[in-house]
Order: C-alpha cells, then sequence, then structure tokens
C-alpha cells in the first residue's frame, strides 16, 4: 500500500512524542538511584545536581546495619514465599475440582467466590482483624499471611486454565490406575505451568508490596515488612537531621524495597504481561 | 476384547470415584474463603454497622445510628467528595492517556514496542509505599524534582506562583491524581494494547479503500471494537480509585486539614485510631454500594452502545 507525505509525518510525529514520554516515566526511577548516591550535604541543595560528587555508596550500607532493614528484608521475604506457595497449592486444588469434577454444590461455591472478588479489602478488614485478634494472631506471621494465602483470581484463573486440560488425558491415567491426587499432580498440573508461573509472579509482587493489612496486624518493628519498615523509617524511626528527612538514606531504603519486585518482573516479564492482559494486577 | 477390558476399568474407577473424593480438592478454598471473606463481608455490612463498638467493651445495639452519625457528620461529606474527585480525576485523566500510549505504540517496530512497554510498566510492579514516598520527595515544593522542571527548565518561575503540590489544600488530591497515573498508566496500556491487538487489520484496510479519514476510521472502527477493553478498564480504575488509601496514608495522613480524606482512609481512622467500629462499618457498606453501583452502571452503558 502507498504511503502518503501525511502517513509519514504522523508516524514521525509518533516516534518523536513517544521520547518525552518515556523520559517522564523513567525520570522519577533516575532520581531515586541519583539521591539515594548522595551524601548528605548534596540532597538540600537547589537547582538539584544529578550526579553526586562521589557515589555515596555506604547510604546503602547505613540503611542495611542502622535501621532493621535486613530483618524487614527477611519478613517479607518469608512472608512472600509461603503466600505463593499457598496460592499456587490451594488455586490448582480448588481449579482442577471446579474444572473437572461434578458435585452438588459446584455453582454455588464458584458464584460465591466470583461474588467476593469484588468486594473492597477496606469493607471486612475490621471483622477480620477483630477475629484474628481474639484468636491471638495479630502481631505474628499467620497472621500477616492469612488473608493472602489465596485470591479470588487465582482460583478464577485456575480453572479457566484447568478446562483447557483434555478430559482424554485425565480418563486415560484413570484407565492406568492412576489415583484422583495424581491426575491432578502428575496430569494436570504439568500441562498449566505457564498458568502457575503466571499467577506466581504477580502474587509474588502483590505480596511483597502488600500495606494495609500489615500495617494493621502488626505494630512490633522486628514483624514489619519492607513497605511498612519504609514508611516507619521515614515517620517515627527518625531518617532525618535537624528535622529534615535524609532523603538519600530514604531514597536507597526504596530503591531496595524495589529491587526484587523489579528482578521477578525481568525475569518473568512475560507471565507477568500475560496476567496483567487478562485481568488488573490488583483484585 | 481390549476394548471391554477398558470398559470395565472404567466401570470399576466408577465405583471407586467416590462422591466426597472433589470436597478433598475444595474444602481448603472453601473453608479460607468462608472464613476470610464471607464471614468477615456479612459482619461488618449487617453486624457491625448496627452496633457501637470500640474493640474493648461488648457491643452494643444502635438499629441505625452510624448511619445517621457518618451522613451528619462533616468528616464524611469531605471524604466522599474527595474520593470522587480523585476518582474522576484518575479515571478522566488515566484511561484517554493509556488508550493514547497504545494507539501511539502499537503499530511500532517490535522492539521498539516491547522496551516500551517495559518501561512504561515498571512503575505498576514496584511497592506504592515506595512510589508514594518517592514522589512526597518529588514533591517537595523547596527541593523537589517537579518544581525544579517546571520553575526553572520551563521557565516559569515568572509567570506562576511556587506550586506547593501536596501541602496545599487545592492541589493535594491533583497531585495524588497525577502520580497514580503515572503509576498505573502502563498495566492499562498493555491491557489496551491487547485490545487494540484482536481488531482485524481487514477493517482498516476496507475502510482506507472506502475513503475513510483518520479521524473517521478511529471512530467507527476502533473504538467501537475496543469498547470491552474500555468498559474493562474504566471499572477496575474507578475501584482502584475508590480504594485509594497507601497514597494517602504515607503522603498526606489525609491532610492538609481534611483536604485529602477519602473514604478507605475515614474507615481506617474510624476503625483504629477513634475505635468507633460500628461507624467505620457504616462507611465500608457506603463504600461498597457505590463500588457496585458504579460497575454495573458502567457495564450496562457500555452494553447499549
Amino acid at each position: 500500500m502507498k504511503k502518503s507525505v501525511a502517513d509519514i509525518v504522523l508516524a514521525i510525529v509518533q516516534y518523536i512524542s513517544v521520547v518525552p514520554l518515556g523520559l517522564a516515566m523513567a525520570l522519577p526511577f533516575a532520581w531515586v538511584v541519583s539521591t539515594s548516591l548522595k551524601s548528605r550535604s548534596e540532597i538540600y541543595v537547589y537547582p538539584p545536581i544529578w550526579i553526586p560528587s562521589r557515589l555515596n555508596t555506604e547510604n546503602f550500607l547505613k540503611v542495611w546495619n542502622e535501621f532493621p532493614f535486613f530483618t524487614w528484608f527477611i519478613n517479607s521475604a518469608i512472608i512472600a514465599l509461603a503466600e505463593v506457595s499457598s496460592v499456587v497449592l490451594l488455586s490448582t486444588l480448588a481449579g482442577y475440582s471446579f474444572a473437572k469434577h461434578r458435585f452438588p454444590g459446584r455453582n454455588m461455591f464458584f458464584i460465591m467466590i466470583l461474588a467476593t472478588m469484588t468486594v473492597p479489602f477496606q469493607v471486612y478488614m475490621v471483622p477480620l482483624y477483630s477475629t484474628l485478634v481474639s484468636l491471638k494472631w495479630h502481631n505474628t506471621y499467620q497472621g500477616i499471611i492469612l488473608p493472602s494465602l489465596l485470591t479470588g483470581f487465582s482460583v478464577f484463573m485456575m480453572r479457566q486454565f484447568m478446562q483447557s486440560v483434555p478430559n482424554d488425558y485425565l480418563d486415560a491415567a484413570r484407565v492406568d490406575g492412576f489415583s484422583e491426587f495424581d491426575i491432578y499432580f502428575r496430569v494436570a498440573i504439568p500441562l498449566i505451568k505457564p498458568a502457575i508461573a503466571t499467577v506466581a509472579a504477580l502474587h509474588f509482587i502483590g505480596s511483597w508490596n502488600e500495606f494495609l493489612w500489615p500495617l494493621i496486624i502488626i505494630n512490633k518493628p522486628r514483624l514489619m515488612t519492607l513497605p511498612l519498615g519504609l514508611q516507619f523509617l521515614l515517620s517515627k524511626y527518625g531518617a532525618e537531621y535537624q528535622g529534615l528527612p535524609l532523603w538519600n538514606l530514604i531514597m536507597s531504603a526504596s530503591l531496595i524495597t524495589m529491587l526484587p519486585t523489579v528482578l521477578i518482573f525481568i525475569v518473568m516479564q512475560k507471565y507477568v504481561i500475560q496476567g496483567i492482559t487478562m485481568t488488573g494486577l490488583k483484585g | 476384547m481390549k476394548k471391554l477390558d477398558v470398559f470395565r476399568k472404567l466401570e470399576v474407577e466408577k465405583l471407586l470415584y467416590k462422591w466426597y473424593l472433589p470436597y478433598f480438592f475444595i474444602i481448603p478454598c472453601i473453608s479460607w474463603f468462608v472464613f476470610v471473606r464471607t464471614v468477615p463481608i456479612a459482619q461488618s455490612l449487617f453486624y457491625y454497622s448496627f452496633y457501637q463498638w470500640d474493640f474493648l467493651t461488648p457491643p452494643k445495639y444502635v438499629g441505625l445510628m452510624n448511619f445517621k452519625e457518618i451522613f451528619n457528620s462533616e468528616l464524611f461529606r469531605t471524604a466522599l467528595i474527595n474520593t470522587c474527585y480523585y476518582a474522576l480525576g484518575y479515571v478522566g485523566l488515566g484511561l484517554p492517556l493509556a488508550l493514547i500510549l497504545a494507539l501511539l505504540i502499537n503499530r511500532m517496530f517490535k522492539p521498539l514496542k516491547v522496551s516500551l512497554q517495559t518501561m512504561y510498566f515498571f512503575p505498576t510492579i514496584v511497592s506504592s509505599v515506595a512510589i508514594a514516598i518517592v514522589w512526597r520527595w518529588i514533591f517537595d515544593p523547596n527541593f523537589g524534582l517537579l518544581n525544579w522542571i517546571i520553575l526553572d527548565i520551563l521557565g516559569l518561575r515568572a509567570f506562576v506562583p511556587t506550586p506547593k503540590w501536596i501541602f496545599d489544600f487545592n492541589t493535594v488530591i491533583p497531585s495524588i491524581v497525577l502520580m497514580s497515573v503515572w503509576n498505573t498508566v502502563g498495566s492499562n496500556m498493555v491491557i489496551f494494547v491487547a485490545g487494540l491487538q484482536t481488531i482485524p487489520e481487514v477493517y482498516y484496510e476496507t475502510a482506507k479503500v472506502d475513503g475513510a479519514g483518520r479521524w473517521l476510521t478511529f471512530r467507527s472502527i476502533t473504538l467501537p471494537s475496543i469498547r470491552f477493553t474500555t468498559t474493562f478498564i474504566m471499572v477496575m480504575m474507578t475501584i482502584g480509585a475508590f480504594q485509594v488509601f497507601d497514597q494517602i496514608y504515607v503522603m498526606t495522613e489525609g491532610g492538609p486539614g481534611t483536604s485529602s480524606y477519602t473514604l478507605t482512609f475515614l474507615i481506617y481512622q474510624s476503625a483504629f485510631r477513634f475505635l468507633r467500629v460500628g461507624e467505620a462499618a457504616a462507611v465500608s457498606l457506603v463504600l461498597l454500594s457505590i463500588v457496585v453501583a458504579l460497575s454495573i452502571i458502567q457495564l450496562k452503558c457500555t452494553r447499549q452502545l
């Protein structure tokens, strides 16, 4: 097809306009990296310096050593791992059954799951909190983990994928004398590995970044997760000097908090984007 | 003979396949949903919203008092207005921007398209608390990045008074809108791109043959073809906007004054600061009704288009 002058001009405009927009997206991150490497005297300088006179990498060590950042990092890692494993296990089990079994109450249960999916967390967080407090689960790992052991989205997605597993495979395995659990584990699971990767990656990101629930259920610094610790660092821990926040330390801390999800995204990009395309990031 | 064996085996399997087997698979899932979702939702909507409770003394039945209380309260009205204002700004700015970006990059040369998509995507995967903290620094009126760009790089210092962003009554909500749009535009763009890719190329070729202009093609082919994607993103964005919390808590704590109080922040404050669980539950009932109503209205509207 012949291209008119207008087409070419439009294409050029298109390519050019993406550059400032891309820059606008990247600038805040560049600002974080730049600030995190500044010395205390370079933060409050106007106009701002982009490249500090010396790379103050000790900011990271300072954050790591002077604040309980290592503990927060470990807490976040333990919690994320526990939540991801639980989501993968429970959602595949339920998804398999919803897709491949017939039993009384199947539709009712599934509708219950879908219906609660749209309810904002803030609607039921207070009763959930009071229940867990009466179980003495506040300020415990299990208290933080419980509300994220599963999501409606993951069950829904696993059901969709399990439906795509051919029944013939399952019947063949049944004929060979596999138990129902063996069929789930050795036939169905290997066939839906991409879906598992998607759910796991999205849940890791969600769990690493979770803020509101840990904020409610935890008030001991040694049990805090990274986002909570970061907020604590800014507001109460005194990452400040003469009343002014030490933005270099706070930005180093923010960078450490951001890094794991960025790494997961880089490694599992395909799955994350696929998951987003199927539904939004936050259930 | 062989076939018969198979049938016999299937018969045996049928006997072995017990009615209770599926429940082994779903009982962990169902019990979690009942314990963590269904029961607390029911408690919040049908129990706590009719009781007065402070977490300590036994709950006291007060009928519709909580609702009367919140509908007469200045703070609730402020929070409701602020939340609607935020949602309007967030969807009104974020949705067209995501669509424009998607249209811009959709027909680009593949490697560039993928790398741009990745770049726009980064803010959506990092911690909202980290982002809020970073933007608090960016919004700093004296040493922040934004004022430096606006006042010195664009040279507007002589023309506008120094913006105070999140530290000013009038600009706090628009500032948070700006940050949230930056934060989520990437994921919405990716969904739009996926939607745009489902439009058959033939449609565009036919339109070109028929001599349709660019605007007409966009209006009568692109937009109608992605109306389900658009509705989906609109619903998700609106629901997301009504749940805005992290940014408010980290950046402004509802301030200056009460100018950035939102419904979710009010729920949090009522329950955990003022220890008024009943009022928090009443506000959450209002929040839930708004979210459900908006989703239904938006879905109905796009069906009729």
